[in-house]
């Protein structure tokens, strides 16, 4: 088996969004359904010191992600019909909609926020890494798409060669699914296990 | 940020949750007696509480209806028996659908000639309260997903097993009323409504507990505690309202004659209106260690 992963510059990223807006109109995804989202992550603070002065530690980082296609998917643990499943050739997760009841069960276990029940489908949507564009010797559309080139798409052995594996926050510590995602992170990048950040663009990325 | 839109999404699940393991327990307990005695029991007492388990059934059966509807496609449920073993939903469902089966034949068979045979009766009925208790186990087990942080406790798994040890007695002497079925003193309804109360105030602190914990589980969405701000106050009045269930229980067992079908009707739906409040807060918490909210 080939396992394919994903890899994010977090040193070229801009968080335009061209990612997502590239996957839902070759997806032709509806409103308030995405595969891939951007969290725009943010920490540090803004004080007024006695002079009436204003220092601020903020940074804010954009992390552009879709399905991690993880060796260990919680989604495809849970799943009660075997609808969520790894192929066995490209590693990649995605649903079988033929067997998918939509119980929602793989939403609420995935730590990365990638399937959800479409309800006017009846059935679990996400990610499938374009898996026939893959299958045809291209790469997803998402990262054709990126004007900033910072998305890549390969083996995980070539993804592994140029960053980290999901190694910054929010991201959860590795060893809960071991994602096929792999980072370079940007200056400003606090690692997995740092809770000092937050997401805030939660609405959009719900 | 707060879970009720979670809650609402899965309401149906709540009213599952609610339902099924008291409904299960209630039908362990009403079936004590025919097991333990049926062999002595005079005979038209021993066929109608034999009838009667009909009403935990009853109850568990409207969980696992409501449950089904939550479902985008219930077409492909059959699926589900793919993953048993592997996922927990699907041991679940499986369980679920093992114990309202047999429960039901068991039921129908009731009405038949067969049903004279004492022995087989008991025995049955055995097979079908371990089937039931099976069925709690996998209930409470459900959610048990590392990534899951705000359910990924022993508490969570304790509080459906408190739940159906709190609503079940009281449904169970809602049937022993509907089935006219009374042990001498009251003493088996009495030991009832006494295993209530002590569920009740158990799990009480189960919850409480639960709620302290929330404010250290977050990711960089929300925290549990966020998503689920009346928690604590929510396991008060669950205190308050089994409490009440409980006395009406009480008020049920001690009745000199025949309890007014009211009363424990009343038990029955205040502890239920106790346990929908718990685990409509439950599914408030949901989050992952992640971004999943």
């Amino acid at each position: 088996m080939t396992q394919y992963a994903f890899h994010f510059d977090g040193t070229r990223c801009t968080g335009c969004k061209t990612c997502e807006m590239a996957c839902k109109d070759y997806k032709d995804l509806s409103v308030g359904v995405a595969f891939r989202k951007v969290y725009e992550v943010t920490l540090g603070e803004t004080k007024k010191a006695d002079d009436g002065t204003f220092t601020s530690s903020c940074v804010s980082y954009p992390l552009s992600m879709s399905c991690n296609h993880c060796d260990e998917a919680s989604c495809v643990k849970v799943c009660p019909t075997g609808a969520m499943h790894k192929d066995g050739e490209s590693g990649l997760v995605s649903v079988d909609q033929d067997k998918c009841i939509g119980c929602g069960y793989c939403h609420m276990a995935c730590p990365y926020n990638a399937p959800k029940v479409d309800r006017e489908k009846g059935h679990s949507v996400k990610c499938d890494g374009c898996a026939e564009r893959v299958a045809a010797g291209e790469k997803p559309v998402c990262v054709e798409a990126c004007p900033a080139r910072a998305l890549d798409f390969g083996t995980v052995d070539e993804m592994a060669a140029k960053g980290e594996q999901a190694d910054i926050a929010p991201l959860p510590e590795k060893h809960y699914t071991e994602p096929n995602f792999y980072i370079k992170p940007s200056e400003d990048a606090k690692p997995a296990s740092d809770t000092s950040v937050k997401v805030v663009n939660p609405l959009e990325v719900k | 940020m707060d879970g009720l839109a979670t809650a609402l999404d899965e309401i149906t699940l709540v009213l599952f949750t609610t339902l099924a393991p008291a409904g299960a327990l209630a039908y362990a307990l009403m079936a004590l007696p025919l097991i333990v005695r049926g062999g002595t029991m005079e005979e038209s007492l021993r066929r109608r509480l034999d009838m009667f388990l009909s009403v935990p059934v009853v109850v568990a059966m409207v969980g696992l209806v409501a449950s089904a509807t939550h479902l985008g496609n219930p077409a492909n449920a059959l699926y589900v028996l793919a993953g048993f073993g592997r996922s927990p939903l699907s041991n679940e469902v499986v369980c679920g659908v093992v114990f309202l089966g047999a429960a039901g034949v068991f039921w129908l068979t009731s009405f038949s000639e067969g049903a004279q045979r004492v022995a087989v009766r008991r025995a049955a009925a055995a097979v079908v309260s371990v089937l039931g208790l099976a069925f709690i186990g996998a209930i409470s087990l459900a959610y048990n997903a590392s990534t899951i942080i705000a359910w990924n406790t022993p508490l969570a798994a304790a509080s459906v097993w408190l739940n159906a040890l709190a609503g079940g007695p009281l449904l169970a002497i809602l049937g022993f009323r509907m089935a006219r079925f009374y042990t001498a003193g009251h003493r088996l309804g009495l030991a009832y409504a006494v295993l209530s109360a002590a569920a009740v105030a158990v799990g009480t602190i189960v919850y409480l507990l639960w709620a302290s914990t929330l404010p250290s589980m977050q990711n960089a969405l929300t925290s549990a505690a966020e998503l689920a701000p009346a928690f604590g106050p929510a396991a008060i009045i669950f205190a308050v309202l089994g409490a009440i269930g409980v006395a009406f229980g009480l008020r049920t067992v001690a009745w000199k004659g025949e309890a007014p079908i009211w009363l424990p009707l009343v038990s029955v739906a205040v502890v239920l209106a106790s346990i929908f409040i718990m685990r409509f807060m439950f599914y408030m918490t949901h989050m992952t260690v992640g971004l999943g909210v």
